[in-house]
């Protein structure tokens, strides 16, 4: 590679990182990328957002100003006598160069501020609370707890029965007024009271997927409710998966004991529960359940899993669709474990690597394809 | 003129491509330094900017190896470079440095309270996110943004500047 090309690969990646880049520079930049696995490998170290501002603050320890005043002392004289000997060259080329930039402005049309392709959207941990009375706000932060809510509205903050709903993209950790702590993911939607009240301690898990820590109350049952199926539990951490969208209601214990409503059945700690929608029956089975909490801990973590059901995950933490070309693709199995990057694309990129699949953006519909 | 050009272009460039390798900044400020003076003694020898790119990032390397004959450096680091010599990896190197020059470039010459929100943009934030943590409106959020794109396409416009300072370059030099 001559410096000339570096630089025009660099400069594409900058604008399409910023989002400046014009159509042709994409499927310029998309080219360069198709030509070898190894160019998109470096494209995704290179947007990575913690490198760039580790490096963005390395840049700040470096004086240019003063940098060039040293070395300009030390060069000056000899700058001089070569300043003398170009000058008519200099003289000659400005007007050259101002006649070039001229021609070359002209020749740029007019680029509309369009977002880059292979740019997902980082996810943004946001919660919005809202009362029966349908009042509702959106909560600040990654973290909210029943108890040290002073700057809430008033209003809302009197509601006896609240409810929480974590959006595509969103993530939030929420501690209620036991103690009890529930991590939930994307597009989960949990309705809770203000402050517990008789003899159990009662929640809806509308739709979603929460990892509950259960602070301990041997006189009060903790209960998630949810349109199929009742967890009860003592003290526990279990996680609940219970997508509306989805055939399945899967329950993995991680520590304690839950009870199910549907067979009466009692999980012991690294079981898991499947129960099916349909047919209303449950299975149960050992696990690794760290395959099933990780998503808390902001991994993405799968074992034999198929490739639908890790980008559905995928299409909730990053709020893309994600469209196949061929069914048979949806079947096929990967393993991985991986951070959730602010940036999406670093998965895809990882998927990609293995040379089995590729991934087309188009705003937010993603292609896959078979590679 | 056009050393200023390849000094203004590089020089940021050298300091991270060095500074990977050797955490001192004074050391790598005085390496990098030295580098350009003796580009500047040696200009005669150069007849296209190709060769001052390679003498630039040749030299770096064999600064920061002198340089860790003194200061013991650590192993890990010392495989890094003998992998350098593998031509893609020094091309992985040198095209990073080039985006962080553009992005640094870009972001000291946008206006102070420009800067913030496109930090926060890039960041990932959303316009509604930033003007809550700025204290602004999202409008206000929304013409910032528009403005440091403007100031983005204006420092587009140099990039051809720059390659037609670099034809520049090699035909005063010769």
């Amino acid at each position: 590679m001559t410096p000339k090309d570096r630089e025009h690969i660099a400069h594409l990646i900058f604008l399409a990182y910023t989002g400046q880049a014009t159509p042709e520079q994409q499927e310029d930049l998309s080219r360069w990328l198709e030509q070898k696995r190894h160019n998109l490998e470096l494209y995704h170290t290179i947007v990575d957002n913690n490198r760039i501002q580790s490096e963005q603050e390395a840049f700040a320890l470096f004086n240019q100003q003063e940098a060039w005043a040293k070395i300009s002392r030390k060069t000056y004289r000899k700058q001089r006598t070569l300043y003398t000997r170009i000058a008519r060259y200099v003289a000659t080329l400005i007007l050259l160069i101002c006649a070039s930039v001229y021609f070359l402005n002209t020749e740029q049309p007019e680029e509309k501020i369009t977002t880059a392709a292979l740019y997902l959207e980082p996810m943004s941990p946001k919660a919005i609370l809202r009362n029966e009375q349908d009042m509702q706000m959106s909560l600040p932060g990654e973290r909210y707890s029943v108890k040290d809510s002073i700057k809430l509205k008033e209003q809302l903050e009197a509601s006896e029965v609240l409810q929480i709903y974590v959006p595509k993209g969103g993530e939030f950790e929420l501690v209620l007024d036991d103690g009890t702590h529930v991590w939930m993911n994307s597009e989960t939607e949990l309705i809770f009271p203000r402050t517990f009240t008789g003899n159990e301690r009662r929640v809806e898990l509308v739709s979603g997927e929460a990892y509950f820590d259960v602070s301990k109350d041997k006189a009060r049952p903790f209960i998630v409710h949810n349109k199929n199926l009742d967890l009860t539990v003592l003290g526990t951490r279990f996680n609940i998966q219970s997508y509306a969208d989805e055939q399945e209601i899967v329950t993995t214990l991680v520590e304690g004991a839950v009870r199910l409503s549907s067979n009466k059945a009692v999980l012991r700690p690294g079981e898991q529960a499947v129960y099916d929608k349909t047919t209303g029956t449950t299975q149960i089975e050992t696990v690794d359940t760290e395959l099933f909490t990780a998503w808390r801990h902001g991994r993405l973590v799968f074992k034999s899993a198929r490739l639908e059901s890790v980008l559905k995950q995928l299409s909730r933490w990053y709020d893309v669709t994600f469209v196949y070309e061929e069914e048979e693709v949806k079947d096929w199995v990967f393993s991985g474990n991986m951070k959730k990057y602010e940036n999406g694309n670093v998965i895809l990129g990882i998927l990609k690597a293995t040379g089995k699949v590729n991934f087309v953006q188009q705003d937010s519909v993603i292609y896959v394809k078979r590679q | 003129m056009a050393f200023k050009v390849i000094f203004d272009h590089y020089y940021k460039i050298l300091c991270s491509y060095t500074y990977h390798f050797i955490q001192t900044p004074y050391a790598v400020d005085d390496i990098v330094q030295d580098l350009f003076v003796t580009l500047w003694d040696k200009r005669e020898s150069f007849d296209c900017i190709e060769k001052i790119s390679s003498f630039l990032f040749v030299s770096a390397r064999n600064a920061c190896l002198n340089y860790s004959k003194h200061e013991q450096m650590k192993a890990k680091k010392l495989k890094e470079f003998v992998a350098q010599t593998d031509e893609a990896v020094y091309d992985d190197y040198i095209i990073t440095a080039e985006f962080d020059q553009k992005l640094n470039h870009w972001l000291s010459s946008l206006p102070s309270e420009c800067r913030k929100v496109v930090d926060m943009a890039i960041a990932g934030m959303k316009n509604d996110e930033i003007a809550q943590a700025l204290n602004i409106s999202v409008n206000t959020v929304k013409n910032q943004k528009v403005k440091g794109f403007k100031i983005l396409k204006e420092l587009y416009k140099d990039e051809y500047l720059t390659i037609l300072f670099y034809v520049f370059m090699s035909i005063a030099s010769k």
